[in-house]
């Protein structure tokens, strides 16, 4: 065992009265901080994958969009990685009840691939002959799977007399996303239905397009980009819901950020009870010093005992945060109102790299704690330490 | 008593070079300072945002709306709600709206709005105006859009946009309007669908006598706790807040893990207190040997150490604040933090002076700041003057 490390045992040892009380709650400071970290990452990782999900699952992986007069279905099937594809065609129209009126997005696609493509929560079914709505949009316009409704298109009217091309369906089903307004906005009607309303639109609007599992759908749509024409866009569901998910990245790092500052305070906590120690260590490190020890070793003894307060700190918040997220994943014991965020127990999911940051943040306050506190007792020369008075 | 302030601030604000325990005081001070400002901010942030959605949705669906219980027309003559509009007139201005769906159409652009029909605007409103200083109000054959809206149909103020009502009747009835004004609110599912019309216009246009109407709109011009007297059968009155219930509920489920998770730095920093004052106890246990030797009582000594917690937490507690109310100050007038507006309602962090929550968590972090000086220092009591001589 090195000399730093004995002598760093052996000041860790000596009874430091009231003062070891202050170790300990330095060392609890550094554990809230990485609980706490872990917790809020972990919280917020799960209903970030839960949004995605959605997101996915209501858009497809990728869209390819623009003028796709020379694409259809089948031939980007052929594609390398494409699982299934889905055409459509979008437009702003009506959704009509007698009296009732709403200006919604009218999705028109392929019904008979639906429930393969699209991962909705979805009551009901689809069907070629009949629309699917938002849940928040039944509500308001007082309908459900069976009744009727009619859809119109004022964008496709003709000028002068004449109305909007209508057409009146049944509902087959009611989808429930909770993402945005989606669940007010969207109407999904079948292609044909879309074809024939859609008087001036002369082709589809593009394709949905889900990938294999072990497609990575960033390099799908960079390795792509040059095989198709200019004017076609490709769009990840990233691209799509580019504000959504930057917004996720920023509440991701304001927490980081922000919850850094329990460890900056605890950070200051550790400093102290460093700082207490080499105080009340003085002359044995000043005799330390007359007897030939380099001021390294004195730092050394200092710096050893701050990290080990720190990391034992830091170790045990980690540890019980990993396990509650572990838990809750397993039990769901935790609950949420069921009602706004239509799971009904705490979502947690938690990334190596999380914890792997976590850990560095708290080992970068840990050592310039215990740094900048062992500093102190450095420049303080050994005559100066044996004649210290408190 | 005037000895015990005089050694708590010779303890805490000690000239000494290396001193320890002004060290160890200020670190307590920084901390505590941090978790205060902490929770101030998220106090701050949660109250602004708080008010600025309530402000904006206030600003469309005034502060409640009365309509028949099914929703059918109402007559502006009917008397029975003659005593209800007197009661409430004090307070707010009760004023009849008609609401309906129509197609807005100009060139190849077009769209489905809800056209809203007033006798005044809503003074929360804020309007970018064609003529902004002689006018504030609409009259026949003017129309003002989301600012959305208008791009969306790719017109600009002073230009004719034109307004059918959607019916199944076989008559067409367009009404061409001049847009005079934009507004621009955030919240997309106004901005994008919501027009205002002049009353008689609206009314043309729904078919309505001048003496039907959708309902009525209260307005207030100055905020007021006033309740709103009970409304007879058939009409149902909904204020806003009602309406946009699971939004205000939203709200509230988020702001408490958030002072939960924020108040961790402040409880933190209240256990540094405890830390640093245990320090000082075990570094000045020769001196407190010294004074209880010379007949220096126990309580008194307790009190030297309750005055320095105290005055960590006032330090602590004026730092925080001011560094709290310096960033809401800077934000308020620089607009430094921008957030997405499409996801938000908002582009920049909202902040306001939440100030009873200012109150209460200065208060209540100055009252934990004395139970934590409380705690180390009553080792006091089980401190023996010969033992802490002998040591040193």
């Amino acid at each position: 065992m090195s000399l730093t490390i004995t002598i760093a045992n052996r000041f860790s040892n000596s009874p430091l009265g009231n003062g070891s009380a202050a170790g300990i709650l330095s060392v609890i400071g550094m554990g809230v901080g990485c609980f706490a970290l872990i917790i809020s990452l972990a919280v917020m990782n799960g209903f970030e994958s839960l949004v995605n999900l959605k997101l996915k699952g209501f858009d497809g992986d990728l869209r390819i969009s623009g003028n796709v007069d020379g694409l259809n279905s089948d031939k980007i099937e052929q594609f390398e990685g494409v699982m299934s594809v889905m055409p459509y065609i979008e437009r702003r129209g009506l959704i009509n009840d007698k009296k009732d009126y709403r200006v919604v997005s009218l999705k028109a696609v392929d019904m008979k691939k639906f429930d393969d493509f699209y991962f909705l929560t979805l009551r009901g079914i689809s069907s070629e002959n009949m629309i699917l709505i938002g849940q928040d949009l039944a509500y308001r316009l007082r309908k459900d799977i069976g009744d009727e409704i009619e859809i119109s298109s004022p964008l496709d009217q003709s000028f002068g007399l004449g109305f909007p091309p209508k057409k009146k369906l049944k509902i087959g089903g009611v989808f429930t996303t909770r993402i945005l307004d989606y669940d007010d906005r969207y109407v999904f009607i079948p292609l044909d239905v879309g074809k024939s309303l859609f008087k001036r639109k002369s082709s589809l609007d593009g394709f949905d397009l889900r990938l294999n599992d072990d497609q990575d759908v960033s390099s799908w749509k960079k390795n792509h980009r040059l095989s198709l024409a200019d004017e076609i866009t490709i769009q990840t569901w990233e691209d799509l819901n580019r504000s959504l998910v930057d917004a996720m990245q920023l509440e991701r790092l304001g927490a980081i950020v922000i919850l850094s500052l329990i460890f900056l305070v605890a950070a200051f906590n550790l400093a102290a009870t460093i700082s207490l120690i080499s105080i009340l260590k003085m002359k044995e490190t000043g005799i330390l010093q007359i007897m030939g020890a380099p001021s390294d070793l004195v730092r050394g003894v200092l710096l050893t005992m701050g990290l080990r307060k720190g990391i034992k700190g830091a170790l045990s918040g980690l540890i019980v945060g990993v396990a509650i997220v572990m838990v809750q994943s397993a039990t769901g014991f935790i609950p949420i109102p069921e009602d706004i965020y239509i799971i009904n127990s705490l979502p947690m999911t938690l990334y190596t790299s999380d914890v792997i940051t976590i850990t560095f943040i708290a080992m970068i306050f840990i050592f310039a704690s215990s740094w900048i506190a062992s500093q102190k007792i450095v420049r303080i020369s050994p005559n100066d330490a044996l004649q210290w008075v408190k | 008593m005037l000895l015990s302030f005089r050694l708590a601030f010779r303890y805490l604000l000690s000239p000494r070079k290396g001193s320890f325990s002004s060290f160890a005081s200020w670190l307590a001070i920084a901390g505590l300072g941090i978790g205060i400002s902490a929770l101030m901010l998220t106090a701050s942030i949660i109250h602004g945002f708080e008010t600025t959605v309530s402000r904006k949705i206030s600003s469309f669906d005034g502060i409640a709306r009365i309509q028949h219980i099914l929703g059918k027309p109402v007559s502006l003559s009917e008397n029975k709600l003659d005593s209800f509009i007197a009661k409430t007139n004090k307070h707010y201005d009760v004023l009849p709206f008609v609401r309906g769906m129509s197609m807005v159409r100009s060139g190849p652009n077009a769209d489905g709005i809800l056209i809203e029909g007033v006798n005044i605007l809503s003074p929360a409103l804020l309007i970018d105006w064609l003529n902004p200083r002689s006018q504030k109000q609409l009259n026949k054959g003017e129309i003002i859009l989301g600012k959305q809206l208008a791009d969306l149909l790719k017109v600009e103020i002073g230009n004719t946009v034109f307004v059918e009502k959607l019916a199944e009747k076989s008559t067409r009835n367009i009404k061409p309007f001049t847009v005079i004004g934009q507004y621009h609110s955030g919240l997309s599912e106004y901005d994008k669908i919501l027009a205002y019309v002049n009353i008689k216009d609206a009314q043309s246009l729904m078919g309505y006598s001048e003496d039907i109407a959708t309902g009525w709109v209260l307005y207030s011009n100055e905020p007021t706790n006033q309740t709103i007297p009970d409304i007879p059968y058939p009409y149902v009155l909904e204020t806003w807040h009602q309406r946009h219930a699971l939004l205000f509920e939203w709200i509230q489920l988020q702001k408490w893990p958030a002072f939960i998770m924020f108040g961790l730095i402040a409880l933190v920093g209240i256990v540094n207190i405890i830390a640093a004052l245990a320090m000082i106890i075990v570094e000045k246990k020769a001196q407190i040997g010294i004074l209880i030797s010379q007949g220096f009582s126990k309580p008194n000594i307790q009190m030297v150490f309750m005055i320095q917690g105290g005055f960590i937490g006032i330090m602590g507690g004026l730092f925080g604040g001011l560094a709290a109310l310096g960033i809401i100050f800077l934000q308020l007038k620089f607009e430094l933090l921008t957030i997405s507006e499409e996801i938000y309602f908002m582009n920049q962090i909202p902040m306001a002076f939440d100030k009873p929550m200012f109150f209460i968590i200065l208060i209540l972090s100055y009252i934990l700041c004395m139970a934590a000086s409380w705690w180390p220092s009553k080792t006091i009591f089980k401190l023996k003057p010969s033992e802490a001589l002998l040591n040193e």
